[in-house]
């Protein structure tokens, strides 16, 4: 139970700051209103969330992490859902991308004998490159086309990606994938923290930046262009915009997002493989984007809390209960990947506006009705 | 504005008349466009619906054929209360309407959209004569009976339009601007045709004009439609010689 | 290394037979309702297991592909009937999302089920191939695959082109409230494309089945795919597009396939589709607004 609620306390400090397109129009905290303002209540809330990380133990700060991960990709796909209207079933691909361009700088620079920050940094910053430029090249093939075309294009992808690893398999160590050496917790921290909770403290920044850079990139003029074309390409061309350079751009952007995501699970996993970013895993991510609310950050918080939680909860379920070994090994995954296929089907045609919609509209209630009495 | 026709028919203790509308009220979403329009249309005659643009005419039409739905009142075919009867129920009634705009399906051919308006009452052999008769009544189809929809002139699709409609056998047709962009002379025929069908087969025929003259020229009735509300609905000549009503409503 | 030209062409024809039929099956629904089935491989998938355990049960190959067919049906009449009728048709991408929750219900049943192990599919025709003198040419299998495939098809034309339901469900399809207006039954048109869809889908994977590794949950995925990527080259307007890519389609795959292993036909696929939408992407055929917003 703690897990839940620290972990839910975290997310909810990084959502604080962040734009929601689904309640634009209403009074909004002054406090949000400036980018300095954002970037204020973003910090708090990293520090709120690296304090929690002190409360759990090694394999919560874990799971923590993966979260932190997932963020990074559920933000970059809700955008690019949310606001451009691009559909993408190969978000696991970016995430793989990042993944190993992690996994073989992070190697070369160790067996270069480089340690200390570079080591830690420069591989994230080449697996964000590699996974933006794969985003360019995608978005661009992608961008003429409309949305089932596009989701095809994603899907098959995704499904080549075992076939890309196994080809080059000298390079990307075929299905096994790649061992990652990555820089351990600085010297003076070792004695007063274990290796889980930096390795939280990182993943935890990185979900940081891209909440931050995405809701910065929401309320620019880029944004805005991203959903006049979303809502009318014929319009927003005749009022002076590209529609193909504004879609190829939101797809690199959300692809260079999900490479960082990618990269973190390569960082806290110490591994890059294609398992681990199979077509189950992409299309867990749409049903993390659809689930918390399309479009919108915090909801792709929840969706990536839900993806890591969720499918413990299962697990602690099938394992309590008395079944023979048989039924749990068909159960372990499958009953996961059942439960979030049907919730996709329901949200979609009974609640499209996932968590984050139920939770604006209650605020919404809560609100009026406060006025209300205090109007009285 | 009283409905002296029905009002007569009933005291002359007449059979109904096949179509009787009651305090029709309908509209798109909140925009209330009938107001209680009431009207009837005996068997065998044909009632003119005339009336400014936006006055609600094709609006009655798309309630009259279900595809719009009635917020109040009643229509009552036939003696049955239509309330319930989906849209492709109605043609099988006898309803069949001919929307403005010539909706001649653009990817099927001549032929296969004339079979269309035949298809519900499944006997392919009676339906081959219908279309062969719809032929002989439009022979400008006859010679496009391969072309498809988008490669007929504006004229043509009409005709499709109106062939269509009298292959599926109908008691009562709905017409929406058969004359638009239409020559003269194609008009005379087919309204000369439309009046032949009547006399032979008893069709009744709600029709839709913006040609007053010439829609009062054929029909018995003629009901002025102003703004959603029925203000005139009279023998066709009262009509043509009531000179204040024309001035005020049909603009000659 | 002597290249059997011959037999690598009739073999990649025969799969491209089935990538054109899995493909119009996807052409009938998005026809029918405008809707991409990216649920497609998951339904065929589970009437393929149904055809698995008929055959199994009763030793017979026809009864398990009757059984595909049928339970193909059912599944689409089920799925349009339960599912799809409920969703927002004003967001164009919640089709293809239910879609995908559906595969994700369907696969992660069937893995529940039945396990996720291989298990080989009985072919009813040997598949090593007919030689006339020392040149393999193409395999019995192949060949009843192409007579299937060839008699779908024509089945499928006839039914359009020449019946009243046929009739009733193009027009149903491009001119819906017309074709309410002449009495078509426009939700019964959508629930049969559904239908016809599904069990042509069934029946198309339960011959490529075979030819692969096995039954197995995702058995369709990849099969699901080239269609797609068909359907892309071709046209989902186009059944015309569906076939003659389709067969392109198959014939390059098989020869990827034969010369640069098996793992690689996947790599292919997608070079294909960046290929095409980067160089063409209106697309080989015509029907370019189908697919660009
Ligand atoms: N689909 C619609 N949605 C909303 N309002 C509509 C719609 N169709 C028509 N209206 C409105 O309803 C009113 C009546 O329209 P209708 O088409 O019935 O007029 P009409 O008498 O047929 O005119 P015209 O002679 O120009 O064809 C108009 O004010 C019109 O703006
Ligand atoms: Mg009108």
């Amino acid at each position: 139970m703690t897990t839940t609620t620290t972990a839910a306390r975290a997310a909810d400090a990084g959502d604080a700051p962040m734009p929601s397109p689904a309640d634009a129009p209403g009074p909004r905290p002054r406090f949000t209103a400036t980018a300095r303002g954002r970037y204020a209540v973003a910090a708090a809330g990293l520090v709120l969330a690296i304090g929690a990380t002190f409360l759990l133990d090694p394999y919560r700060n874990y799971l923590l992490s993966l979260a932190a991960a997932y963020v990074c990709a559920t933000a970059g796909l809700t955008i690019l859902i949310g606001r451009t209207g691009q559909l993408s079933l190969g978000h696991a691909a970016f995430m793989a991308t990042g993944a190993y361009g992690f996994a073989l700088t992070s190697n070369a620079l160790a067996e270069a004998g480089i340690e200390g920050p570079v080591l830690l940094l420069v591989p994230f910053l080449v697996a964000v490159i590699a996974a933006t430029a794969f985003g360019t090249l995608v978005g661009a093939a992608g961008a003429r086309l409309h949305g089932p075309y596009l989701a095809g294009l994603t899907l098959a992808i995704v499904l080549a990606l075992p076939a890309v690893t196994s080809t080059f398999s000298g390079l990307l160590g075929g299905d096994q994938g790649l061992y990652v050496r990555t820089e351990r917790r600085p010297e003076v921290l070792s004695a007063v923290i274990a290796n889980e909770q930096w390795q939280a403290w990182v993943a935890l920044v990185a979900a940081a930046i891209v909440l931050v850079l995405l809701a910065q990139l929401g309320r620019s003029p880029s944004g805005i262009r991203m959903q006049a074309v979303r809502d009318d390409t014929a319009a927003a061309r005749l009022s002076g915009i590209d529609p193909f350079r504004v879609k190829v751009q939101a797809f690199a952007i959300s692809a260079g997002a999900a490479g960082l995501g990618g990269a973190v699970l390569a960082y806290v996993t110490q591994a890059a493989s294609p398992g681990a970013y199979g077509l189950s895993f992409s299309l867990f991510l749409l049903v993390a984007v659809v689930v918390g609310g399309t479009g919108t950050l915090p909801g792709a918080v929840w969706g990536a809390l839900l993806l890591v939680l969720l499918p413990e909860a299962i697990a602690a379920v099938t394992d309590a209960l008395p079944l023979p070994d048989d039924a749990v090994s068909r159960l372990d995954g499958n009953l996961a990947v059942l439960i979030f296929g049907a919730l996709l089907v329901v949200i979609m045609i009974a609640a499209p506006r996932g968590i984050q919609g139920a939770l604006v509209a209650l605020r919404g209630r809560i609100r009026s009705r406060t006025t209300r009495t205090t109007s009285t | 504005m009283t409905d002296t026709l029905t009002a007569t028919a009933r005291h002359d203790a007449q059979p109904a008349a096949l179509l009787e509308v009651s305090g029709l009220v309908a509209g798109y979403g909140q925009g209330e466009v009938l107001h209680a329009v009431d009207l009837s249309v005996p068997a065998g005659s044909v009632v003119a619906v005339v009336g400014a643009n936006g006055a609600g005419k094709s609006t009655l039409l798309r309630v009259l054929s279900g595809l719009l739905p009635a917020a109040a009142g009643t229509v009552r075919f036939d003696g049955d209360d239509l309330a319930s009867a989906a849209v492709e129920d109605r043609i099988r009634r006898g309803i069949v309407h001919v929307p403005e705009g010539r909706h001649a399906v653009a990817e099927l051919t001549v032929d296969e959209n004339l079979r269309l308006g035949g298809l519900w009452r499944g006997d392919r052999r009676e339906l081959r004569a219908d279309v062969d008769a719809a032929y002989d009544l439009f022979p400008a189809l006859a010679a496009r009976r391969t072309s498809h929809g988008h490669a007929l002139s504006g004229g043509e699709r009409q005709m499709l339009a109106i062939a269509r409609a009298l292959v599926a056998h109908p008691r009562l047709l709905l017409l929406d601007e058969p004359s638009l962009g239409l020559a003269p002379r194609i008009v005379a025929e087919i309204l000369g045709t439309l009046a032949h069908l009547r006399a032979e087969r008893g069709l009744a025929i709600l029709l839709v004009e913006q040609n007053v003259r010439s829609a009062l020229s054929v029909a018995d009735t003629g009901v002025v439609l102003n703004l959603g509300s029925v203000v005139a609905a009279r023998p066709s000549a009262a009509l043509l010689d009531d000179e204040q009503l024309r001035h005020a409503y049909l603009g000659f | 290394m002597d290249v059997p030209i011959l037999l690598l062409a009739g073999t990649g024809l025969a799969r491209g037979a089935i990538f054109a039929a899995f493909a119009l099956a996807l052409v009938l629904i998005w026809r029918a309702a405008r809707i991409a089935n990216f649920a497609q491989g998951a339904m065929a998938t589970v009437s393929c297991y149904v055809a698995f355990h008929v055959t199994a049960l009763t030793g017979n190959y026809w009864l398990g592909l009757a059984a595909a067919l049928v339970s193909g049906a059912v599944l689409g009449w089920v799925v349009e009937r339960g599912v799809m009728r409920f969703v927002d048709r004003s967001n164009p991408l919640a089709a293809v999302i239910v879609a995908i929750g559906l595969v994700m219900v369907l696969t992660s049943t069937l893995a529940i089920a039945f396990g996720a192990d291989y298990r080989p599919m009985p072919a009813p025709f040997p598949r090593e191939p007919i030689r006339i003198g020392d040149v393999a040419v193409i395999s019995p299998y192949s060949l009843f695959v192409l007579a299937v495939v060839a008699v779908l098809m024509l089945a499928l034309a006839l039914l359009f082109t020449r019946t009243g339901v046929g009739l009733a469900m193009r027009a149903a399809a491009f001119a819906p409230e017309v074709s309410r207006l002449n009495g078509v039954r426009v939700d019964r048109m959508r629930t049969l494309g559904w239908t016809l869809s599904a069990a042509v889908g069934g029946l198309a994977a339960l011959l490529v089945i075979p030819t692969e590794l096995g039954l197995n949950p995702h058995a369709a995925d990849l099969l699901f795919v080239y269609a797609f990527t068909v359907a892309i080259v071709g046209g989902l307007d186009s059944p015309v597009g569906a076939v003659v890519a389709g067969l392109a389609i198959g014939v390059i795959l098989t020869f990827v396939t034969a010369f640069a292993g098996a793992t690689f036909a996947p790599i292919a696929i997608v070079v294909i589709l960046l290929g095409v939408l980067l160089v063409r992407p209106q697309g080989l055929f015509a029907a370019r607004e189908a697919r660009v917003a």
